[in-house]
C-alpha cells in the first residue's frame, strides 16, 4: 500500500489513516502489509506512523537521496522504535549484489512480460523468433546468490492489462524462482470494489495462480537442470550486457544454471557440457585452471579474447580451439553481440545435446529443474503470447515413466509419454498461459 | 546498329512472339539475345480444394492423371522434393505454419504417399534450414505430423541443403540458357543433382520482392548459404554459415565463395527487384523442375511470411486451390491467373508491384528513390525458353480458371499511401 510519497502532510496523513485501517483489517486475516515509500519524505516523517500502524515493512521504490545511506537511516529509525518491520529497497538488478543487507531482494527493472512482434533494433527476418519480454533470467540471476532470501519482481503492467497479463506476470516471476509484487490496475481495483463479475473472475484467476505457487513451493526449490553453466560476475562493471547474454540464452531455451563468479569451482561445473566464461574478462589463474580442467575432460568453454591471442577468421566472430577432449570457443570481442552469441551457443552445443527440446513453442519459454534424487524432472512452460500455444511438444532425454501436467486453473492430467528415436516426447495440447510438466522415473 | 536500334529490334521481335509486355520487364543487358523461336508448354491441372482434411491423395491422383500420370516419372526413381518452408518463428497464429506460409504437411504426406505407391525408389525432402537444424525438426516445429509423413512413405529421407549436408561435394549445375541473367551456374547440395525427378512443392502466396511465390521462386531456397550467404566463406564455403542471402543474392554486394561460379556481369543492376527474379530464372535453368505442385488450399497475402509488414493469413478454405503441372513456367502462369492477376503484367503492376518501407529497408542503398518493382519471373523465364507464360498456349485441365479464381489483391492490407 502506498505509504508515503513526499506529499503535503495533510494528504500523507489521510493516506496513512486509510492504510492503517486496512492494515488492521488485513492482519486479522493473516495478511502482512508493507508500506510503499516513494522519494520525497524524510524517515522521521513516515517511520513513526508506520510503526504505529503496525506495518510489517517498508518498501523503498525509486531513487532516494543518499541511496544505501537512506535505506540504513530508515532501518535505524525502525530499530530505534523497537520495530521488527523489514526494509526492502526496490532497486535495479545492477545494484543487487550478494553483499546487499536486506531480507528480501526486490528488482525494480523487471519488464511487463509478453510478446512483441517487433522490437527496436531487431530486424524482422524469415528466421526471426518473436521478441519475448521476460524476467525469468532476471529472477534466476538474483536467485543464483540470494540463498533463502525471497526475490520479488516489481514491474507494473499496462493500465489496460488483461487478466492473462496478471497471470503471466505471476508465473514469469515464479518460473525464475521469484515472486511478482501483485499490482492491480486502478480499473481492476475499481471493478473489484464494485463487485463487477469480470473483475471478480480476474481476481479469482490471479488468486489461483498465487495459490498454485504457494502450494507447490517445494517445486521452486528444485535445482536447475542444466547443460550450460552461465558464470556471472555480480561485481563486474558490464552487468547490463552480461544480463542481456543471460536473457538471450534463456530465450534460446538452453537449459542452464547461473554460477556466481565467486562460487566458481570444479564442483559447480559438474554435469555440464559447456560453460559461459565471457563474464570473466580477465580470468584469474585459479579460474583459468578450473575452466581448463573442464575443457580437458570434454567440456566446451566459451571465452573472450583474453583466453588466448589467436587469429579469428574473417566473417567469423569466434574460433574453436581444441583442447584435451574438449574445446574452447574464443571470441574476437570482449563482449560479443548478445543475439549472435546466444545463437552460437545452440550451434556449439548442438540442438540434440540440450537434454530437453521444445517444438511448436515460439511464444513459450521454459525452466527445467530436478529434485535431489534425480527421479523427478519439472518442466515449467510459460506462454508469452495473448493466444494459446497449441500442441507444444517437449522432447526429453531420460528414462521417465510417467508424465503429469499441472496448471493453476485445472486439475492435473496424465499425459502420454511417447518414445521417438530413443527419446521421450510429450505433447501438451493447449497452453493458454502456464503449466508444469512433472516427469517421474 | 546502335544499341537503341538493337533494343527496338528485340522488342519488335518479342511483339511478334506475343512477348511485348515481357520486353518491358527485361533489362538492357538482355536486349541483344536472340529470342527463342518456340517455348515449351505442358498441361496444367487445377482443382478446388477447401480443406487439408479432404482426401488429398485422391484429389492429387486425379490431377496427376490429368497431366499424363506420374507412373513412368516416378517408378524406380529417386525423387527430390524441394519443400517451401521459408522462415519460422511465431507464424500467423492461430494457424499452423503449413496452413498459411509453408507448404502443408498433410499435402506433402499425400504427395509422398502417391510417389511411394507408384514405386518410387527413394523420396528425399529438401529444404535449406539454419545449419544444424534438421529438416525433420523444423517441420515438427512448424506443426507437421511426422507420423503421418512417415506412414505415407516409410523410408522418407530428409536433407538440409543449406550447406554440404550429407554430401561429400557440391553439385555444379549449369544454366541451360546460353544467356544466363546473373549466374551461369550454381553450386548446390548434392541432393539437387542426385535425383531422377525434381519436384517443387510450393505455396501459392505473395512475395515481398518477387510479387508471387510459386513453384519457381520456391527453388531460390535451394541455394546454400554456405556459398551464397552473407557470411559465406570468401574462398571456400562456410559450413557453419549463419546468415541469409541478402548481401550475395538480393543485392550483389559481395560475390559467392570463389569456389563457386561468379556473376556474369558485375556492372548489372544491384536492385533486388531486378536480381531476385533473374536469379530464380537462372536457377530453374540450372535445376529444372520436373513436376510443380502448388498448395493454394490455404495461404497468406501481402508477403511470403509473417515477417513481411502488412502480411496476413487467409482464413481456412481460401484460396481453396491446388495446381499441378510438368512445366514450372506454365504452372506458375496458371497459378498467377488463378490469383486474379495478369501473368504477363509488367514490372511494377500487381502482382509485381512491390513496396518496402524506405526507413526500414536497406534496398535503397542500390535503388535510391526510384520506383520499386519486382520483375516478372514468368516473362524472364519465357524469354530464355523455359516455358510459356502465355495462358492461351497452356492446356488447363480440371477446373477452368474462371471458375476457380481467387482475388488475392482484394485481400491485401491496403498499400501505404506512398505506394498507391
Amino acid at each position: 500500500m502506498t505509504w508515503s510519497a513526499g506529499g503535503d502532510s495533510e494528504t500523507e496523513q489521510q493516506q496513512q489513516r486509510h492504510v492503517k485501517a486496512y492494515a488492521w483489517e488485513a492482519r486479522t486475516r493473516g495478511i502482512a502489509v508493507l508500506g510503499l515509500v516513494h522519494p520525497g519524505g524524510v524517515p522521521s516523517s513516515f517511520v513513526g506512523p508506520a510503526v504505529e500502524a503496525g506495518l510489517d515493512g517498508l518498501v523503498l521504490e525509486g531513487e532516494f537521496p543518499g541511496g544505501e545511506r537512506f535505506v540504513s537511516e530508515v532501518r535505524r529509525a525502525l530499530q530505534s522504535k523497537n520495530s521488527a518491520a523489514v526494509v526492502v529497497p526496490l532497486i535495479a538488478r545492477e545494484k543487487h549484489a550478494p553483499s546487499l543487507d536486506t531480507p528480501i531482494l526486490a528488482a525494480a527493472d523487471a519488464v511487463a512480460p509478453g510478446l512483441r512482434e517487433f522490437a527496436r533494433g531487431v530486424e524482422a527476418t524469415p528466421s526471426s523468433e518473436p521478441w519475448i519480454d521476460s524476467n525469468i533470467w532476471l529472477a534466476r540471476s538474483i536467485c543464483s546468490w540470494s540463498g533463502i532470501r525471497p526475490v520479488w519482481l516489481g514491474e507494473h503492467l499496462a493500465t489496460n492489462a488483461a487478466p492473462a497479463d496478471y497471470l503471466r506476470a505471476i508465473a514469469d516471476a515464479a518460473v525464475g524462482g521469484g515472486r511478482w509484487v501483485v499490482a492491480l490496475s486502478d480499473e481492476l481495483h475499481h471493478g473489484l470494489r464494485q463487485k463487477q463479475p469480470e473483475a471478480t473472475a480476474a481476481w479469482r484467476r490471479i488468486a489461483a495462480y498465487l495459490k498454485f505457487q504457494q502450494e507447490h513451493a517445494d517445486w521452486y526449490e528444485y535445482a536447475p537442470f542444466a547443460v550450460y553453466g552461465f558464470i556471472q560476475d555480480s561485481s563486474g562493471k558490464d552487468r547490463a550486457i552480461s544480463g542481456e547474454n543471460l536473457n538471450l540464452a534463456c530465450r534460446q531455451r538452453i537449459p542452464l544454471r547461473v554460477i556466481e563468479r565467486a562460487q566458481l569451482s570444479a564442483a559447480a561445473l559438474e554435469g555440464l557440457r559447456a560453460v559461459h566464461g565471457i563474464d570473466l574478462i580477465q580470468p584469474t589463474e585459479q579460474e583459468r585452471k578450473i575452466l581448463s580442467a573442464f575443457v580437458e575432460n570434454g567440456g566446451l568453454a566459451v571465452a573472450g579474447p583474453s583466453w588466448k591471442q589467436m587469429e579469428i577468421p574473417k566473417n567469423q566472430d569466434f574460433a574453436v580451439l581444441p583442447a584435451g577432449r574438449g574445446r574452447v570457443a574464443v571470441y574476437r570481442d570482449e563482449w560479443p553481440e548478445p543475439g549472435s552469441l546466444a545463437k552460437d551457443l545452440v550451434d556449439l552445443l548442438g540442438r540434440d545435446n540440450l537434454g530437453v527440446r521444445f517444438f511448436r513453442a515460439a511464444s513459450v519459454l521454459s525452466h527445467i529443474s530436478i529434485d535431489k534424487t534425480g527421479n523427478r524432472m519439472l518442466v515449467q512452460l510459460l506462454n508469452y503470447a495473448s493466444y494459446s500455444a497449441d500442441s507444444v511438444l517437449v522432447r526429453v532425454v531420460g528414462d521417465f515413466r510417467t508424465a503429469r501436467f499441472y496448471t493453476p486453473e485445472s486439475a492435473p492430467e496424465e499425459v502420454a509419454l511417447e518414445k521417438s528415436d530413443g527419446r521421450l516426447e510429450v505433447n501438451i495440447p493447449r497452453l493458454p498461459v502456464y503449466g508444469v510438466l512433472l516427469l517421474e522415473k | 546498329m546502335s544499341e537503341q536500334q538493337m533494343e527496338m529490334t528485340r522488342r519488335q521481335l518479342l511483339v511478334g512472339m506475343g512477348l511485348a509486355a515481357g520486353a518491358i520487364a527485361l533489362g538492357r543487358s538482355e536486349c541483344t539475345w536472340a529470342a527463342p523461336s518456340s517455348v515449351p508448354t505442358a498441361p496444367v491441372s487445377v482443382a478446388k480444394c477447401r480443406s487439408y482434411d479432404e482426401d488429398l491423395a485422391a484429389k492429387l491422383k486425379t490431377m496427376f492423371d490429368q497431366i499424363g500420370g506420374i507412373g513412368k516419372l516416378v517408378q524406380g526413381k529417386t525423387i527430390a522434393i524441394k519443400l517451401n518452408l521459408t522462415g519460422g518463428g511465431r507464424g500467423f497464429p492461430p494457424y499452423p505454419h503449413g496452413d498459411t506460409f509453408w507448404v502443408n504437411g498433410k499435402l506433402t504426406a499425400a504427395v509422398c504417399h502417391l510417389f511411394n505407391q507408384a514405386g518410387a525408389k527413394r523420396i528425399r525432402l529438401l529444404e535449406s534450414n539454419s545449419v544444424g537444424l534438421k529438416v525433420e525438426d523444423k517441420i515438427l516445429d512448424g506443426g507437421w505430423d511426422m507420423k503421418l509423413l512417415k506412414n505415407a512413405a516409410p523410408d522418407l529421407e530428409f536433407e538440409n541443403t543449406n550447406n554440404l549436408g550429407s554430401g561429400k561435394r557440391y553439385a555444379r549445375l549449369r544454366a541451360k540458357s546460353a544467356h544466363p541473367y546473373i549466374y551461369p551456374a550454381f553450386d548446390l547440395n548434392h541432393s539437387y543433382e542426385d535425383c531422377d525427378l525434381f519436384v517443387s512443392l510450393a505455396k501459392m502466396k505473395h512475395h515481398e520482392e518477387c510479387g508471387v511465390t510459386l513453384s519457381m521462386k520456391n527453388v531460390f531456397g535451394a541455394t546454400p548459404c554456405s556459398i551464397y550467404g552473407d557470411d559465406a566463406g570468401v574462398d571456400e564455403p562456410n559450413e557453419g554459415v549463419r546468415r541469409g542471402r541478402a548481401e550475395v543474392l538480393h543485392f550483389g554486394r559481395r560475390q559467392p565463395s570463389k569456389s563457386a561460379p561468379q556473376e556474369v556481369d558485375l556492372t548489372s543492376d544491384r536492385y533486388e527487384g531486378h536480381r531476385v527474379p533473374r536469379i530464380v530464372t537462372d536457377l530453374i535453368g540450372a535445376r529444372p523442375i520436373d513436376l510443380a505442385i502448388i498448395d493454394g488450399i490455404q495461404s497468406c497475402v501481402g508477403g511470403e511470411g509473417p515477417w513481411v509488414p502488412r502480411s496476413k493469413a487467409l482464413p481456412p478454405g481460401q484460396p481453396g486451390l491446388l495446381v499441378v503441372g510438368l512445366n514450372p513456367v506454365c504452372t506458375d502462369t496458371v497459378a498467377v491467373a488463378l490469383m486474379g492477376y495478369d501473368p504477363r503484367a509488367e514490372a511494377g503492376k500487381p502482382p509485381f508491384k512491390v513496396w518496402k518501407d524506405k526507413k526500414q529497408g536497406d534496398y535503397q542503398r542500390e535503388h535510391g528513390d526510384l520506383p520499386q518493382f519486382g520483375d516478372n519471373t514468368l516473362l524472364l523465364a519465357e524469354a530464355v525458353g523455359l516455358g510459356s507464360a502465355e495462358l492461351k498456349q497452356i492446356d488447363v485441365r480440371g477446373v477452368p480458371i474462371k471458375d476457380a479464381g481467387f482475388d488475392f489483391e482484394s485481400r491485401r492490407a491496403p498499400w501505404p499511401a506512398e505506394a498507391r
